[in-house]
């Protein structure tokens, strides 16, 4: 197979203050004058790797995900493969034209209209004349900027100037894209136009690098995946597995960081939230449509009276699945002094594949004030054959026929 | 070989630096009232100061071939090649902002197309300087104008050399334009731009070093009748030269660098 690109053993280290950038830059400068080539290879005080020692190589034609955390060095190694950075350390190889959607907008003039701004940036992508010409149209239907091309682009609206720049990038087709970040403005129109464009590229046999927060279009877009974690690969694969795996550790790092909101009260204390299959097992991992058990064990120092429980499933975008209380079924708790249980039963879940949290509450009879809430009590994970979108599989027969 | 590189790089950023250059000069330009003019209004303004010094006896100008308003305005047209190129180079690359470090183009594009805005200058305070031969009933051959603007070649080499080092320096530290501007302004009042000098004086003995005083004399002497020192100018112009390749070569090889810094 032909190898698009070829890291190795590639690192990238930066200054931490500006008066090492400036000391550091005219030392850098003054050695480059005269043809040394000091120190490179070593970190100097006030300096770190924000990629260290990455080794990775692609084939023409894929699409690679790029994740990890902010500051985790993806950018920095964009950067690196686009050319405008050379590697401290190690060697990069390319057979081929890199585009590189980095900060579209980039070099746009404010004052100069829509019109001129694609000529220039244009050359500044590389295209000549005659080839901006032949896409010109098709980058301002791209951009749908309309009637505004004429008009300078300080008065554009955000979406408008992010548009035509990714536009003017995209239509110059380079063999290797590199896209970093820049879906996530604009409406979900472009969104969706702008993927249907990567697709547009993935058939014609374009290597993409995409770089993204969004692991779910990571998922969609990438055969494969590299993660990134304080500039070094952690994980590199195929793309449903690297994204899940980053997910699970950034979640779990969430957590721990993270003190996930409770509300305490001295006479209702939760003591523990376990989650069991239908033997009584602990467990953390479900298949589709199993039972789901939440046992929560809780004690009470001075009597409440009539309380209810609640739990609430979500994903982990915070998308609630479904909030219930026991007040909503006519029933209410009457807990004793010392220990006492709730056990929710969810028969036959049929939730999508994912990581989902419960929060779990005891609030007075109205359900409205919670004596005791734990927010991200526990969490399940499900694994689901189904390919479908949404979050879970809604009961369902076919009936088809002709008329 | 690196120079074949760089040459190839230049070339294949032709179109770039014309863009750039449309780009910087319509951008100049566009809300403002006078526009153009400006580049008439500021050598007027310079060389006026200087006039009324000279009619107030402030300032004894003697030895010149020409009315001293016409020596003048020639004079910091020529001198304005320089500092106005140079000024705009320097600025260049921090003024790109985001986009040197954020999309891989040839950067030396950036200070060709920002020293072309000194040739613009001077393009325009040329109709300036006509304009006053013809009221003054001057008419230089066509020849010594042909001789005269290829004289200043070596000027705008010495402009971009020096461009080149000093957009890197500034990308690095910002003092760079504030320097640069009082050195300018020194030497504007240090070489015999505005007026003569004096031979066997101090000035004329440090003048008797700074090429500046080649490039912008003998090509004005070229126009206006007086002596060239072309012996001196030749050995400039190739010190201008070797300032012009070595800037270039620099900056090809920093610019990597300069992106990660800016």
């Amino acid at each position: 197979m032909n190898i698009a690109v070829k890291v190795e053993g590639v690192s990238k280290k930066y200054c931490r203050t500006l008066k090492h950038t400036m000391i550091y830059g005219i030392t850098d400068l003054a050695a480059g004058f005269l043809g040394l080539d000091q120190q490179a290879k070593q970190l100097r005080s006030g300096e770190f790797w924000a990629v260290e020692d990455v080794t990775f190589s692609v084939q023409k034609g894929e699409t690679i995900g790029i994740i990890g955390t902010n500051g985790s060095g993806k950018s920095t190694l964009l950067k690196m493969l686009n050319g405008i950075f050379m590697p401290d350390r190690g060697r990069i190889e390319i057979s081929g034209k890199t585009g590189a959607l980095i900060e579209v907008g980039a070099g746009f003039h404010p004052m100069l209209t829509g019109r001129e701004n694609i000529y220039i940036n244009a050359a500044i992508y590389g295209m000549s004349k005659t080839d901006t010409d032949r896409k010109f149209s098709e980058i301002v239907d791209f951009a749908g900027v309309g009637d505004f091309l004429d008009a300078p682009v300080k008065h554009y609206s955000s979406g408008m100037y992010v548009r035509l720049g990714f536009a003017i990038a995209i239509n110059c087709n380079p063999d290797i894209l590199l896209i970093d970040e820049v879906l996530a403005v604009g409406d979900l129109s472009f969104k969706l136009k702008c993927i249907e464009r990567i697709k547009d590229l993935q058939r014609q046999g374009n290597t993409i690098f995409y770089v993204a927060h969004d692991l779910i279009s990571v998922k969609k877009l990438c055969t494969r995946a590299v993660w990134l974690n304080n500039g070094s690969i952690a994980l590199m694969g195929e793309s449903n597995d690297v994204v899940d795996a980053c997910d699970d550790f950034l979640r779990s790092r969430y957590y721990c960081d993270s003190h996930a909101s409770v509300t305490k009260s001295e006479t209702l204390v939760i003591d523990k939230v376990t989650i069991e299959d239908i033997e009584g097992n602990e467990r953390a991992e479900f298949n589709y449509g199993e039972t789901v058990f939440v046992r929560v064990r809780y004690h009470i120092t001075a009597p409440l009276g009539s309380i209810v429980f609640g739990i609430s499933l979500t994903t982990c975008d915070q998308i609630c699945v479904s909030a219930l209380h026991t007040g909503l079924d006519g029933i209410f708790l009457d807990p004793q002094l010392g220990v006492n249980e709730v056990l929710v039963e969810y028969p036959n879940v049929r939730l999508l594949s994912g990581t989902y949290l419960f929060d779990i509450g005891f609030f007075e009879s109205t359900a409205l004030t919670p004596f005791c809430y734990r927010g991200m009590a526990a969490t399940i994970k499900i694994t689901s054959p189904f390919l479908g979108d949404g979050l879970m599989v809604m009961e369902h027969k076919w009936h088809a026929r002709s008329l | 070989m690196l120079t074949r590189r760089m040459f190839r790089e230049l070339l294949s950023s032709r179109e770039l630096i014309w863009r750039l250059f449309v780009r910087d000069f319509s951008a100049r330009y566009r809300q403002s009232i006078l526009g153009i003019c400006w580049a008439v209004i500021m050598p007027l303004l310079t060389s006026g100061i200087f006039v009324i010094m000279n009619n107030s006896g402030i300032l004894q100008i003697k030895g010149i071939h020409c009315p001293y308003p016409l020596y003048a305005v020639i004079g910091i047209s020529f001198w304005s090649l320089f500092s106005v190129g140079l000024n705009a180079c320097a600025q260049s690359i921090v003024n790109a902002g985001s986009m040197v470090a954020k999309i891989n183009f040839p950067k030396s594009s950036l200070i060709i197309a920002a020293s072309a805005q000194g040739i613009v200058d001077l393009f325009i305070r040329g109709g300036l300087i006509a304009a006053m031969f013809a009221w003054y009933g001057i008419f230089p051959p066509v020849k010594a104008v042909i001789i005269c603007v290829l004289l200043l070649i070596p000027l705008y080499l010495l402009t971009v050399g020096f461009g080149f080092i000093l957009s890197l320096i500034a990308c690095v530290v910002r003092d760079t334009l504030v320097v640069l501007n009082m050195i300018l302004m020194a030497f504007l009042l240090m070489t015999p731009v505005l007026f003569p000098v004096n031979s066997a004086t101090l000035l004329a003995d440090v003048n008797r070093w700074n090429p500046l005083n080649y490039f912008v004399n003998v090509p004005r002497n070229v126009l206006i009748g007086g002596d060239a020192s072309i012996q001196e100018f030749w050995w400039s112009s190739l010190a201008a030269l070797l300032i012009f390749y070595v800037g270039w070569r620099l900056f090809y090889l920093a610019q990597t660098k300069i992106a990660e810094r800016i």
